[in-house]
């Protein structure tokens, strides 16, 4: 049976969808905080967290809803920790990061043992999921009802999500506060904003956020746990936000990036055009190299970004 | 931990005392601390065994058995040293210079492939030069990859830290691909690099133990990197420029030169780390040469406060955890996943511990330490 | 300060060697030392006493296991896992375990237990068999065991599965049952074990299809499973209507991808048919804890060859096939069964394992 190159394309852009959400969350969370001056480095362990949350409030209640919310708790949780760490008590913001990342990759691990039992060949408790939005005829439409119309409503979301921050940011006066105090915190606290305010509640929701979107991947994709389920999206999503220029479009379109290049990778693999996948994989982060350089228009991070702030 | 803020309590004499003696035993103190703040995490982590009913008496005596019992694990505990504190000096030396280079582990895997290319394809050299050889061989390789990040920062002043976070990625998948095929013995029925040969290996130099030159070769290049920053003019120009790029251009100071220098050195370091981590013990390169060397690298220096004696002191911590965890394993049967969970609390309590030892400074000193 | 420094970093180095010296000759380090805790049959494992008693009395033996993933990884660690546990208390053994075992630190762990003086030191993982060769020879008093191919040391055992023999099974399944004649396989990599699980399958499918034709796709990671599970629905969005998931954690999501799109599924190591009932035809199931239990009740019994490798397969029953779902019909059970009847009459040969079948000319 040959299928045709056009519906190859459709389940790649498919596909391509649903592998960028994991990402978007997290980078758009990433994103508020670095706008804001502070780099979250925590990402990949506040995602794990979410991911294990995620799956056992669904599981125990049988309500993806519940899961999701205590995802996003936890998440912000742990936002809060790494608030204190690098607003109040200005401590290395890289490496309290790379601490919440080892100590979630150890708590959801262990919780997970002592959840689950079942011994090899047994069935995991299977946690129940978010059906797909049911779209009815919209998703008989040849190929594009295949690309737009076969998610679940946390794609939607995400991409909502995008046009709001983008409207926050640009259009709304918290949102040009916002971006004051990770431009120039000083200026930002003569004219009345009240920095340190604002960046918790930006590192804050900014692990909501990534708690989120390891959610996503356990309440929508797969209805089971394991041990590093998030395998270094939150990393990734880093990189997105450099290669999307700290714009929430851009952010969207290096995540799209992201997915495209790994679902690719297994298209190509599937047309069997022996192509090391490596060099495939390379491609986003070589691209986020170059959009670094400017070449291709340049990319300024928020100029107080990383440095503590101190009310003099 | 709180007796140490409490100290500027007292009556104004004594206060100056305390001041006078802290102002003098700063680097005792900031220890001190960092012991405190280790105490705590140990402390919450014991609370956890206790509740997964695990000795936490137990459990510890193995953390600090596992390097201390016996010669071997004496000897593994200082083996493990070895690749940590070149990466932890080459994040250092970066720092130092105004960078953040949070690439060591890409330019020790790369260190490794330059190692690997001389150590197991360049037959019949004399061990010296064959040994010598490779690791220029990863020197060279980690500092060509640290340096594209960094001339990348001096054409287009990109920000290194992504760079060098993007240059790991794209490394660790080179790596792969190179295992995969082109270094990949034919006969080879996993996905190895060639060995490198026995001329190019270290020899051990504690009997009955892993513990292999590259330990000496470490401990003379915490020297040698101590002499180059704090001791030659090559350095002062290096920190000037980390310490303040726009004094350093004012007092005339090269800034493209300097900058080069910053970036061979803590390339190289990390390269060196990988090429004598690869001669020393693992002899070929695998998925997971590294286990994440380059990245506890980061958590060493700081907390090793960018200081060669603290970056010692860190590394041994962390090579003693290392060791310790896997004999807390064996001997205790803590579950892995809690001693994951107590690595995470030490990082996150130590580096929290940072304000202290920073507020302290301040009011000591009155400035910068 | 840098002095007080400095003289705090000396005193500590002084302090550490001090806390060791006196360990130095302390007897657990010393490997052709026998072990003074010991009994005397420590000296000759291989015969033990009386081969046929339970030796409860007669000796404890102490019996450690090396893993690469975890506890918790659903399958080939697992197994092993569970049966120490249950090795442990059928025997009365004294066990120990360490897990998420990298290639950096293997050595040492491997040195570790047999410096403590472990009877077995069992690495459950394959890329660890070099290195149980090299310390084996510095602990010719302890018995090694690896799960792999490799045994050149007189006190190592390797022990495997043929690792393409079920899948041979599972491939007469799949070639007679596909209706698209497009089957994909899912495994974690294209090394060479992986192609001649690859190869296996696809001799065998095409053996009762000639129509058949194969994809393979590999995961790169044990643990992904949201990977794992659009890596299936790739293929099966490309036609495939039989997915076969072999890649750890992962085979759940190609199972899952299975579930969504309503496609059979071959699942493997361990029975995937209660994941969904109506689509998982078979698996093919690789006793992997077995093993370990060939390993130490060779210890035991002393009947089993050290300096060999073992290859198990299905004659052996070590692979073999879950029990088939509603859908598969009398004639693939019988094409099985006769599959079965030839691998126990040696009748089929090894498929090749360093390109795919279907590319060899």
């Amino acid at each position: 049976m040959q299928v045709p190159l056009i519906a190859t394309i459709a389940t790649w852009l498919a596909m391509s969808i649903r592998m960028s959400i994991p990402l978007l969350y997290p980078s758009l969370g990433g994103l508020l905080s670095q706008k804001a001056g502070v780099y979250n480095f925590g990402l990949e362990g506040m995602m794990l967290c979410g991911a294990f949350f995620g799956y056992w409030g669904s599981y125990k209640t049988g309500n993806p809803w519940m899961g999701l919310l205590m995802a996003v708790a936890c998440g912000a949780l742990l936002g809060l920790l790494l608030a204190f760490t690098s607003i109040y008590l200005r401590v290395s913001q890289l490496v309290i990061g790379l601490g919440i990342g080892i100590f979630s990759l150890g708590l959801t691990g262990y919780l997970f043992r002592l959840f689950s039992t079942t011994s090899t060949g047994d069935v995991a408790p299977a946690a129940p999921l978010f059906p797909k939005v049911n779209f009815g005829f919209l998703k008989e439409i040849p190929y594009i009802g295949e690309i737009l119309f076969t998610h679940d409503w946390m794609v939607y979301f995400a991409l909502a999500l995008v046009l709001v921050i983008a409207w926050f940011f640009y259009r709304t006066t918290p949102g040009l506060n916002f971006r004051a105090v990770g431009e120039n915190p000083q200026v930002a606290d003569t004219a009345g904003v009240n920095v340190i305010l604002y960046r918790y509640l930006a590192v804050v929701i900014s692990g909501a956020l990534a708690g989120m979107g390891g959610a996503y991947l356990t309440v929508t994709q797969t209805a089971y746990f394991t041990e590093n389920l998030s395998a270094g999206r939150g990393w990734i999503a880093i990189s997105a936000i450099i290669l999307g220029k700290f714009n929430p479009w851009g952010v969207l379109l290096a995540c799209l990036l992201f997915g495209a290049a790994d679902s690719g990778q297994m298209q190509i693999q599937f047309m069997n055009l022996g192509i090391p996948y490596q060099f495939l994989l390379m491609i986003p982060y070589i691209m986020a190299i170059i959009a670094m350089t400017g070449v291709v228009g340049k990319v300024r991070s928020p100029a107080a970004m990383g440095k503590p702030y101190i009310k003099n | 931990m709180s007796e140490i803020t409490a100290t500027p309590k007292p009556s104004a004499p004594f206060k100056e005392q305390l001041i006078q003696f802290a102002r003098k035993n700063m680097g005792l103190i900031s220890v001190l601390i960092s012991i405190l703040a280790i105490l705590f995490a140990l402390l919450i982590g014991a609370i956890l065994m206790a509740l997964a009913d695990i000795n936490p008496w137990e459990a510890y005596s193995y953390l600090i058995k596992g390097s201390f019992r016996n010669r071997y694990g004496f000897g593994e505990t200082l083996t493990r040293f070895v690749p940590l504190l070149f990466s932890s000096l080459s994040f250092a030396v970066a720092h130092k210079s105004g960078f953040f280079n949070v690439g060591a582990e890409g330019q020790l895997l790369m260190g490794a492939v330059g190692a690997v290319l001389v150590g197991a394809y360049i037959q019949g050299l004399p061990p010296v030069v064959h040994v010598t050889l490779a690791i220029l061989a990863g020197i060279l390789f980690g500092a060509v990859w640290a340096g594209i990040a960094g001339l990348l920062k001096l054409i287009f002043g990109s920000n290194e830290l992504i760079n060098t976070m993007m240059m790991n990625y794209i490394a660790i998948l080179f790596v792969e691909f190179l295992i995969h095929g082109p270094l990949k013995p034919a006969d080879s029925y996993l996905y190895v690099s060639a060995a490198v040969l026995p001329s190019a290996r270290l020899p051990i130099i504690l009997s009955k133990t892993p513990l292999h030159l590259g330990f000496i070769i470490s401990l003379l290049v915490v020297a040698g990197v101590f002499y180059l920053m704090y001791r030659t003019p090559i350095g002062y120009q290096m920190r000037t420029v980390g310490a303040n790029i726009r004094a350093a251009s004012y007092a005339g100071i090269n800034i493209v030169g300097v900058t080069i220098a910053a970036l061979v050195t803590t390339g190289g370091l990390a390269g060196m780390g990988g090429a004598i981590e690869l001669m020393g013990t693992q002899f070929k390169i695998v998925n997971g040469f590294s286990s994440g060397f380059g990245y506890d690298g980061i958590g060493v220096a700081v907390m090793g406060r960018y200081h060669p004696v603290g970056i010692v002191l860190s590394t041994l911590l962390f090579a003693i955890i290392r060791v310790g965890t896997g004999a807390m394993q064996r001997g205790a049967g803590v579950p892995f996943p809690l001693l994951n969970v107590l690595q995470g609390l030490i990082i996150i309590f130590v580096i929290a511990s940072g304000y202290l030892t920073n507020k302290l400074t301040e009011t000591v000193i009155g400035g910068r330490a | 300060m840098k002095k007080l420094s400095f003289v705090l970093l000396v005193a500590l180095l002084v302090g550490i060697l001090a806390a060791c010296a006196p360990a130095t000759p302390a007897p657990t380090e010393a490997p052709k030392v026998e072990e003074p805790t010991q009994a005397p049959a420590a000296a000759e494992p291989t015969k033990a006493p009386e081969p046929t008693a339970v030796p409860t009395e007669a000796k404890q033996y102490r019996v450690a296991l090396i893993l690469n993933t975890t506890i918790k990884d659903g399958g080939y660690a697992q197994a092993a896992y569970e049966k120490l546990m249950e090795l442990k208390e059928k025997y009365n053994l004294e066990v120990s375990y360490q897990e998420s075992v990298g290639d950096a630190n293997v050595k040492d762990v491997l040195r570790n237990y047999a410096a403590e003086g472990y009877d077995l030191v069992y690495a459950h993982e394959l890329y660890f068999q070099d290195a149980v060769n090299e310390v084996a020879a510095e602990f010719p008093d302890v018995k090694f065991g690896i799960s792999g191919n490799k045994a050149e040391q007189p006190n190592v055992v390797a022990i495997d599965t043929t690792n393409w023999q079920g899948q041979y099974l599972a491939g007469i399944v799949a070639g007679m049952m596909t209706k698209t004649n497009k089957v994909a396989m899912i495994t974690v990599s294209q090394s060479p074990v992986a192609l001649r699980m690859v190869n296996g399958m696809y001799s065998a499918a095409k053996s009762v299809n000639p129509d058949v034709e194969f994809v393979h796709l590999f995961t790169g990671s044990f643990d992904d499973v949201v990977k794992a599970k659009e890596m299936a629905t790739t293929a099966i969005k490309g036609g495939a209507d039989i997915v076969y998931g072999n890649c750890g954690m992962g085979t759940t999501g190609v199972i899952e991808a299975a579930k969504e799109n309503n496609t059979m599924a071959i699942g493997s190591v361990v029975d995937r048919n209660p994941l969904a009932p109506d689509l998982v035809l078979t698996s093919n199931m690789n006793d992997n804890g077995k093993y370990l239990e060939i390993a130490v009740e060779g210890l035991i019994n002393g009947d089993l060859e050290w300096g060999k490798a073992y290859v198990f397969g299905v004659k052996e029953g070590l692979e073999k096939l879950a029990p088939y779902n509603k859908l598969v019909t009398q004639e693939v059970k019988d094409a099985v069964e006769k599959a079965i009847q030839d691998f126990k009459d040696g009748k089929i040969e090894p498929p090749a394992n360093d390109a795919y079948l279907w590319e060899k000319k």
